[in-house]
């Protein structure tokens, strides 16, 4: 029987150990993407990763169930991003070596993927990790939540707290910045 | 933001990203729809945000290591297969198929090994009998007729015949007997080469028993620690998961108590 996250969030509050480790087989992996995207480290989006849920399990009594519990997962983890932002005083650009380390491209490497696909995906990554860092952080939020995790408009804005217009309207300008970095690269058409 | 040259009246930025991430209520899009097909500065814009959008469905985060196993993760053992070699298949199949190989070899070639008073003898199937050899016989036949030094060897021939005529005609009684002793002769070679080629088939059977035994002995070692290695294996995971998750229950527990 598979239970819901709610169901799960009861169960770990009545004490079962086993419920909270389901809920983190389910959402480490999206949790983790969402730290990647935002701060672009892999170690610090781990560490995101983990805090997030250690804060869940600690606060897992005051979950009223108000939202749904991936929102709330998610509000923490944006949470924890910003003071990671912060604290760093540093842009959250993804750091892409310089060169290419055959080794990592390898491993890497999709089974049915040849080496030359590997590098354009990997071209791609970087070109993309790049534009994404020149948008402020809101817009990155707006993006990330929509394109990677499927949240409504409203969604996101019950999420970060602001009116549904201007989660459009990060979404639209972040775009647009989006649109002209990547044509800088060559990957999408200007015609700005 | 209102761009410069388009008529849409309303909010349009909005408009479009709703257009965009196809969230926008069935009104709306008729609206925009209709007016899609008059500005080709919104058709320009709209395109060129949906090939934002396509590039960034690319960018997939790298591949996260957890302490705690992951359900939906791709394990590095999922690529094992691909780096499966020649050399993890087991030492009786590999015996078992070099056989197989020099058999069916063997068979195709019709390999005939003989072993005569000519010596040693190995023809295979596409190698035919030597039919051109009374022609080479006969010819040389007729170049040692006309060879200068024939007639050399025909005297020396009757001289001896002459020399040894006592000695031969003491030894005829001796031939005679020697006569009915090469038949006798011949009946226990041919006994002897018939025990011979008996013993050679037994022990040609032997050594192919033994050698089937020793690859089914080999074949049954090698299934038994295969089977002992995937019960390690599997006694291994399921240890580690359990510890992995009564660790993270009680690091869970204590922090909690801390706070």
């Amino acid at each position: 029987m598979t239970w819901t996250d709610e169901e799960l969030v009861a169960r770990s509050i009545r004490g079962d150990a086993d419920s909270f480790n389901e809920l983190i087989l389910r959402w480490e992996r999206p949790i983790f993407a969402l730290a990647y995207r935002q701060i672009g480290r892999e170690e610090d989006a781990r560490d995101v990763c983990q805090e997030t849920f250690l804060r869940a399990y600690r606060a897992l009594s005051g979950f009223r169930g108000q939202a749904k519990f991936s929102s709330w997962l998610y509000r923490i983890a944006l949470n924890l991003c910003r003071d990671w932002i912060r604290r760093e005083r540093r842009a959250p650009v993804v750091q892409a070596p310089e060169d290419i380390d055959l080794v990592d491209l390898a491993a890497a490497q999709e089974p049915s993927e040849s080496i030359e696909d590997l590098v354009a995906r990997q071209d791609l990554t970087r070109a993309v990790e790049r534009a994404m860092a020149v948008l402020p952080e809101e817009q990155r939020t707006a993006i990330v939540l929509k394109e990677y995790h499927g949240l409504t408009f409203q969604e996101i804005a019950d999420l970060v707290g602001c009116p549904l217009s201007t989660v459009k309207t990060r979404l639209y300008q972040g775009l647009t910045v989006l649109r002209r970095e990547l044509a800088k690269s060559g990957r999408v058409e200007s015609n700005l | 933001m209102t761009d410069l040259g388009c008529a849409f009246d309303g909010n349009r930025d909005e408009i479009v990203i709703a257009y965009v991430y196809d969230d926008i209520a069935p009104a709306d899009r008729a609206a925009f729809d209709a007016h899609l097909a008059t500005c080709a500065r919104c058709r320009r814009e709209v395109n060129g945000l949906v090939g934002v959008r396509h590039t960034l469905a690319q960018w997939t985060p790298p591949e996260p290591v957890f302490a705690t196993p992951s359900s939906s993760g791709r394990s590095s053992d999922e690529r094992a297969p691909r780096a499966r070699s020649w050399r993890e298949i087991p030492a009786w199949a590999q015996v078992a198929a070099a056989m197989l190989v020099l058999g069916i070899s063997a068979g195709l070639a019709n390999v005939n090994v003989h072993y005569g008073a000519d010596g040693l003898t190995v023809r295979t199937g596409w190698s035919k009998p030597a039919i051109a050899a009374p022609t080479a016989a006969r010819t040389e036949d007729v170049a040692l007729q006309s060879a200068p030094w024939r007639d050399d060897l025909a005297a020396l021939e009757r001289r001896l015949r002459t020399e040894l005529q006592p000695a031969d005609s003491a030894a005829r009684p001796l031939l005679a007997r020697s006569t009915m002793g090469n038949e006798d002769l011949v009946r226990r070679m041919q006994t002897m080469i018939k025990d011979s080629e008996r013993r050679q088939q037994s022990e040609l059977a032997l050594r192919v028993g033994g050698m089937l035994r020793d690859v089914n002995a080999a074949r049954a070692a090698d299934l038994a620690r295969i089977e002992q290695t995937l019960g390690a294996i599997q006694n291994t995971t399921g240890a580690e998961l359990m510890k992995q998750r009564y660790q993270m229950a009680n690091y869970f527990s204590q922090v909690s108590l801390r706070r």
